[in-house]
């Protein structure tokens, strides 16, 4: 199989720059377990492909993934993302392409360079349930046998009373990531590698010009959002909120899943923003829960699994 | 009016592992800059970090010789700010669960003991450094990631005599067991001052300002006079308006002055590090830990003053440093008497290398040579003199000492036809000596007993010399 990985996965030698202007010119030092499987199984890899800046999905743009772009343009049998933000997930089904999450942990991140430490994952967008299990099987330790679970038709939503909290969840999806990667990224600084801005008379705008000029919108935003949350005001009413009910959130849909094996949900709902349209995806992100996103039937279906 | 100084201290010391806390690198000290470093403590995104299993048992350690409670679930968060020896731009530490709660370190000091309590003590990645040459500034990350303790205490302390017995004692617990060398002068222990000052006898605490930068007993000792003094002519005549800061300590100039620019508007946005899974810490571990310490620095002075009859001066000297203490312990495995051991510890030893900042803890000598060296004494083979000079050859070029002996013919001589001779020479050579010692001025025996001994250059058995050139003096 021909494979391409997103730039968030590192290929040693090979720039490998998450989609930032910050490591413009980062040659990774070694590459990602993910990618050393892949090419120890006889796979060929194709190329890295641009993705948004960290796997950060803009909010309210609609653009199509250069992923689904170069499944679409057959330059690959598979893509290595990591969908944090459930965009690909969002946008599969619709060009008749499949994605597919391993379980949170079940896949090594070694080499992913990180956006949400707690959320990061490497999945699988491909053209169909065989294609994607098998390469989930070779990159991860435990063999993946997710399509025996999938109905022949589409399955009714029983009890929709069930599905709770989808209100708040995108946003203490959104609390946490941007928590996490205003740490994560701030090992950008302009100091030791990747890009630094000219011109600056001291170190501390030397900082601010480096990353002001070196990240994009939708990065800056996640930052100053996550420092805001962490900020000591802030951290008990709003980070510390969100990890309760993220736990909350977990311990329901696990009690859920444990009841009925798996949901077959929507990746893409109505919203005001990206996030509320990809609540379900932003659901097994929290929860670390394997999904698939598919064509089923005439639906675009996201089952969730419990992993 | 009188007043009463209150401190709390926060103790920083690296600890003895070989590698970092959360990558493979080497933790020694010294070295090129950036020879020790690999992407992950270089911040290269990717890598994720790798709980090192010795530096919690060293952190267990630590908690085991300070009383402290062990917790069940240690885990571990980031810390974030900006500063270019932070490659990562946080800080890994433990705010949430530190590795030991509620212990405490007996002091003793002039006005008798005192019990010091210690709030926590918690893991944490030590920064790399800066070097500052002309208009550069250069990063070494070489200690970037190197762990460390912070060891915090309650605010029990009342005046400097409490702060450096108090550092004494940790630095004498934490290097005897093996957690840390505690060394100041290479940084790998440091100190912040926390010190507020009130009215004696009031129960209220006075505005609390942090000192950094300390890095001698001697340095924060004059921080400490210092600091007080400022805040008693604060409260005294108003010429200035305390304010809770961290202040930086100058010791070339014998000044404090504030940081708050720089770190008053630090806020460290902490949050649990998602990274690293928490590390539960089992009482079966524990007691593994506690059976590989060694016998306390305390146990061991009762010991060998008690059952082996050093004096408690020498005791204290042997058992100030676990290299003496281990040295001690090698060279009496061989059985040889250890009073003896002691006396060559501690007059000989300790006077090979007398240059500055070494501290006893450097002392670096091959035990097993210096065990053959005593026993060499020990079966009169060689005397005390020549031994000495040997002792310096071992110590400054590692030589083997029973070879050394025999091919530079250096036993000793006791063959007592052959001192006799030597004996009835000398007098024969010194007439004038022989008078005046016969004429009551016995001091002369002893320059008689130079030539003697000079004449087998310096290889005879003193004592011998001495019996048969008395014996010979007595029949003239
Ligand atoms: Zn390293």
């Amino acid at each position: 199989m021909r494979f391409m990985a997103c730039s968030n996965i590192m290929v040693k030698d090979e720039i490998s720059s998450a989609g930032s202007k910050m490591l413009y010119n980062f040659k990774a030092p070694f590459g990602a377990d993910v990618y050393d499987r892949c090419i120890g199984k006889g796979m060929e890899f194709a190329g890295l492909i641009e993705t948004d800046e960290f796997g950060i999905d803009s909010l309210f743009e609609q653009n199509t993934d250069a992923a689904i772009t170069a499944m679409l343009e057959n330059r690959c049998d598979f893509v290595l993302c990591n969908d944090l933000f459930g965009k690909l997930q969002r946008q599969a089904p619709g060009h008749g392409l499949v994605y597919i999450n391993p379980a949170y942990g079940a896949v090594s991140r070694q080499g992913l360079i990180p956006a949400v430490s707690s959320m990061d994952r490497i999945g699988v967008l491909c053209r169909n349930i065989d294609d994607g299990c098998r390469v989930i099987s070779a990159i991860s330790d435990g063999v993946s046998d997710f399509a025996k679970e999938i109905p022949d038709k589409a399955t009714e939503y029983k009890d929709i009373s069930q599905l709770k909290y989808t209100d708040i969840i995108p946003y203490v999806f959104y609390i946490l990531a941007s928590a996490e990667i205003s740490g994560n990224t701030a090992r950008y600084d302009g100091v030791k590698f990747g890009f630094r801005a000219e011109n600056a008379q001291n170190l501390n705008e030397m900082y601010l010009k480096s990353r002001t000029e070196g990240f994009d919108r939708d990065t800056q935003l996640a930052i100053i959002t996550g420092c805001m949350v962490l900020s000591k005001d802030n951290y008990n009413k709003l980070y510390h909120k969100a990890m309760q009910i993220r736990r909350l959130i977990a311990e329901h849909y696990t009690r859920l899943l444990d009841e009925c094996g798996f949901l077959a949900l929507s990746p893409s709902v109505t919203g005001k923003n990206n996030l509320e349209r990809s609540v379900f995806c932003l659901l097994s992100s929290l929860c670390g829960f394997p999904s698939i996103s598919m064509k089923h039937g005439d639906s675009e279906r996201l089952f969730v699994y419990k992993g | 009016m009188k007043y009463e100084v209150v401190m709390g201290l926060e103790v920083h010391t690296e600890l003895a592992t070989k590698s970092k806390l959360f990558c493979s690198c080497s933790a020694e000290f010294g070295g090129q800059a950036n020879e020790n470093v690999c992407p992950a403590c270089a911040g290269m995104p990717g890598m994720l970090p790798n709980a090192n299993k010795r530096a919690i048992e060293l952190g267990i350690a630590a908690g085991i010789i300070t009383n402290s409670r062990i917790t069940p679930t240690i885990s571990f968060d980031k810390k974030n700010y900006f500063y270019p020896d932070l490659p990562t731009g946080y800080q890994i530490t433990q705010l949430f669960a530190p590795i030991c709660k509620d212990g405490y370190v007996d002091i003793e000091t002039a006005d008798g003991g005192r019990r010091i309590g210690l709030t926590q003590i918690h893991l944490e990645q030590d920064a790399g450094k800066l070097v500052h040459s002309y208009d550069l500034s250069l990063v070494d990350y070489n200690r970037a990631g190197v762990p460390l303790i912070e060891i915090v205490s309650k605010p029990d302390f009342r005046s400097a005599e409490e702060v450096v017995a108090y550092l004494e004692k940790l630095r004498q617990i934490l290097s005897f067991a093996g957690v840390s060398d505690c060394r100041m002068q290479e940084g790998s222990m440091r100190c912040d001052v926390n010190l507020s000052v009130r009215e004696a006898g009031s129960d209220v605490l006075g505005v609390r300002t942090e000192m950094k930068n300390m890095n001698s007993l001697k340095a924060i000792v004059r921080a400490i006079e210092y600091e007080s003094q400022r805040h008693i002519d604060a409260l005294e005549t108003g010429s200035e308006i305390l304010i809770q800061e961290t202040r930086r300590w100058d010791d070339n100039k014998g000044v404090s002055y504030s940081m708050r620019d720089k770190e008053e508007a630090a806020d460290y946005r902490y949050f649990p590090d998602p990274d690293i899974l928490p590390i539960d810490i089992s009482d079966e571990w524990i007691a593994a830990v506690k059976s590989t310490l060694p016998e306390s620095a305390g146990d061991k002075f009762a010991r060998i003053t008690g059952q082996l009859g050093i004096s408690e001066y020498d005791a204290g000297i042997i058992t100030a440093s676990r290299k003496l203490s281990d040295i001690f312990d090698k060279l009496t495995q061989k059985g040889l008497p250890p009073k003896d051991v002691v006396s060559w510890i501690v007059t000989e030893l300790l006077s090979m290398d007398t240059q500055e900042n070494k501290s006893n803890d450097d002392i670096d000598i091959d035990c097993d040579k210096f065990a053959d060296l005593l026993l060499l004494v020990e079966r009169k083979e060689i005397n005390r003199n020549t031994a000495k000079k040997i002792l310096s050859l071992i110590y400054n070029q590692n030589i083997d000492p029973i070879d050394y002996v025999a091919q530079n013919n250096l036993g000793m001589v006791s063959d007592t036809g052959l001192l006799e001779g030597i004996v009835s020479e000398v007098l024969a050579e010194n007439p004038s000596s022989v008078e005046q010692f016969l004429a009551g001025n016995e001091k002369v025996s002893g320059f008689l007993m130079g030539k003697a001994m000079a004449k087998t250059a310096g290889k005879a058995d003193p004592a011998a010399v001495r019996m048969i050139l008395m014996e010979a003096l007595g029949r003239l």
